[in-house]
């Protein structure tokens, strides 16, 4: 594993640690300085991603290793985008650790381990690329849904408590949802699509069913129902933020079911 | 050098003493002008005078004389008997004078924590010591360090973020909800005076359009006029929730005005946009139960008492990690206060001189090798003398300058001159 990669980690990890104290202590400095340690860490790893992949010829997406890793790339180049573009900070403190977990899980993984599936072809290039996008936007609609659920049961209970005042405001929160959709459905479903091609392509059939793949679509149907339900029927609010939450979930899920 | 502050406040004495002894800001000019008259003592000063505080920061060259004159100057300007005066006032020297005054400024020290005045007065009592020019470096510093320090709390610490009024609760419970106010409608059913001054604070935060709703509908009207708003029909009272966000609802009905099955109904008709009812009335207004709609948030008096409390609470623990902050700053000002002393200087001054002395005394002797131990004492003798006479006279001069306004211009210079410093 390339050196880029573990001081990339540990950036992340120093960002986290000062997101979750921020949290804590609400102090603008540690916000100030887990901003810079998370794009440090970021340009690092983009670095190790173009080293890495100039080295195998193809995009770091063909084995578990570089799923891991190029999925915490796409979280956190999500998270910075989002952080400067919504203006909430918390956010950090729930976005970070799922990009820094992705890191870690990647650490006992050998990097050279070969696939099954083939480097280089056209649908899945594209299948992968636009899934592990999706992936990015699902984790902010994730980490969206958890502060929603905290701060409507801090409204709802009439505790006001040490949440309440971190926490933004619930509209702030479903206006996060609303976009994480608008950008993550249509890539997971054009994603699946490009799926579908290559295996009709290569084997002649519409699905492969393996358990990841039924988690896969059970987790498209969720965020299709939650698409639908925003546009047509009206859902917001505490709904729809769950259900963010239960599709990443399932996403997550599918992940460790591939690794095992 | 010396600072004192002698003053009471709403902790010490009650506001028939208060109002007594306050100061009112066009006798401010005339107040020092007594000071400087008859306590030649008293240096700087600055008069702090608010309906809850009057205080009378100082710099003096005597405590027990400065505080003499300031306490029969305040009984003989105010004629209230000196005992009385005494039971309630307190005095506080160097340290605890300067934590009291960053208190102060961070409003630390005042009736409800965090509230924002008390930094304008402070400002105000300062210039207006400056403008009669009864103010030197001493206080100078100190009263700029203590909006410095005002601006530490406010900006650091969470002393000033929470509501700590009924309205303002609301106010602050409707934003975490909608986040901007701006676009949102909000719905009076009722239209007492409770509810006008509920109304008020949302209007200010921008809140856009204000229905009235009132059985007497001429009331409703006039209500509706003060806001800029629109008065309307008490028995529509479905339809016109349908386009309100916030409701604040205040009536003297003995029932609720709005049900559950109501409030579903609206809020399905509304796509599930989030609502805000507010009841402030008793007997209730509001079906408790509405809270338990999604989107639908009910807060009664008593929630809203709640999270005054809490938000009071909240307060007090961010009080403390303001207090930190000032002991900081007090040791900051003490160093810098330091500098300004005169004693130091001068030692500072003779170990210079005597380090220079002894290094050329040791030069030129090495070179000798034949002088004799009385030869050599005669040197430093000698030598010693010149440098006493030479800074003789810049000591002598430097301390009759000292307790004067521009002291401390001396006093730095001399630091400069001469490298103190370093």
């Amino acid at each position: 594993m390339s050196a880029l990669f573990v001081i990339a980690t540990f950036l992340y990890f120093l960002g986290m640690i000062k997101y979750l104290l921020y949290l804590a202590m609400r102090n603008k400095i540690l916000f100030i300085l887990a901003t810079i340690m998370i794009s440090a860490g970021f340009v690092v790893e983009t670095a190790a991603l173009i080293q890495r992949s100039m080295e195998t010829g193809h995009g770091p997406y063909t084995n578990l290793f570089e799923y891991c890793v190029f999925l915490a790339w796409v979280v956190f180049a999500v998270f910075l985008i989002a952080e400067g573009y919504f203006k909430i900070k918390p956010l950090g403190a729930f976005m970070v650790p799922i990009g820094f977990a992705l890191m870690m899980v990647s650490f006992p993984i050998s990097p050279d381990a070969g696939s099954s599936l083939p480097a280089k072809a056209y649908w899945l290039t594209l299948h992968r690329t636009l899934s592990f996008l999706s992936f990015g936007a699902f984790s902010l609609v994730f980490a969206a849904g958890v502060m929603y659920l905290i701060q409507e049961r801090q409204l709802k209970s009439k505790h006001i408590g040490g949440w309440y005042r971190r926490l933004p405001s619930l509209d702030a929160l479903d206006d996060i949802n609303r976009k994480g959709l608008v950008f993550g459905f249509p890539l997971i479903t054009i994603g699946a699509l490009a799926a579908v091609a290559w295996t009709s392509h290569k084997y002649g059939i519409i699905i492969k069913l393996e358990t990841s793949t039924a988690l896969l679509l059970t987790a498209w149907v969720v965020y299709a129902a939650l698409s639908v339900g925003r546009i047509a029927l009206g859902w917001r609010g505490r709904r729809t933020a769950t259900l963010g939450i239960i599709g990443f979930s399932i996403v997550v899920i599918a992940l460790i079911a591939h690794i095992n | 050098m010396n600072l004192i502050v002698l003053g009471i406040n709403h902790k010490t004495a009650p506001v028939e003493i208060r109002e007594k002894l306050s100061i009112s800001e066009h006798l401010i000019g005339e107040s020092i002008h007594i000071l400087e008259d008859k306590a030649p003592e008293i240096k700087e000063k600055v008069i702090l005078s608010t309906c809850n505080r009057m205080e009378i920061y100082a710099r003096v060259t005597d405590i027990t004389k400065g505080v003499e004159s300031l306490k029969s100057f305040l009984c003989g300007y105010h004629e209230i008997d000196r005992e009385t005066l005494d039971k309630s006032a307190y005095l506080l020297v160097l340290e605890e004078a300067v934590e009291h005054l960053f208190k102060v400024t961070s409003s630390l020290d005042s009736m409800i924590v965090g509230e924002p005045q008390i930094l304008g007065q402070v400002k105000g009592a300062y210039s207006a010591a400056r403008e009669f020019e009864a103010t030197g470096a001493v206080l100078n510093r100190l009263f700029e360090q203590s909006f410095t320090v005002a601006k530490r709390v406010r900006t650091e610490t969470g002393i000033a973020e929470n509501a700590v009024s009924v309205s303002f609760a609301a106010v602050e419970l409707a934003k975490k909800i909608f986040g901007d106010l701006s676009d949102k409608t909000t719905l009076l059913i009722g239209a007492g005076e409770m509810i006008e001054l509920a109304v008020k604070h949302l209007v200010a935060q921008g809140v856009d359009t204000v229905l009235v709703s009132n059985r007497t509908y001429d009331r409703a009207v006039e209500l509706a006029t003060k806001f800029n708003g629109e008065a309307v029909k008490f028995d529509s009272l479905h339809e016109e929730l349908k386009r309100c966000d916030i409701v604040i609802s205040s009536t003297g009905a003995p029932h609720f005005v709005v049900r559950k099955e109501l409030a579903a109904e609206v809020i399905a008709e509304r796509h599930n946009r989030p609502m805000f009812f507010i009841d402030i009335a008793v007997p209730r207004d509001i079906e408790p139960s509405v809270n338990e709609i999604d989107n639908c948030y009910v807060y009664d008096i008593d929630d809203l008492r709640n999270v005054v409390e809490a938000n009071m609470a909240e307060r007090e623990r961010e009080a403390e990690r303001a207090e930190e902050i000032i002991s900081k700053e007090v040791t900051e000002f003490f160093t810098w206060l330091d500098h300004l002393e005169v004693a130091p200087a001068i030692t500072d001054l003779r170990k210079v001189m005597e380090e220079m002395r002894q290094k050329e005394v040791d030069k030129a002797t090495s070179r000798m090798p034949n002088l004799s131990e009385k030869d050599r004492e005669t040197i430093e003798k000698m030598t010693s003398a010149i440098i006493n006479k030479a800074i003789h006279s810049p000591i002598v001069n430097l301390k009759k300058k000292a307790e004067s306004k521009d002291g401390h211009k001396y006093l730095g210079a001399l630091r400069y001159l001469f490298n103190l410093d370093k």
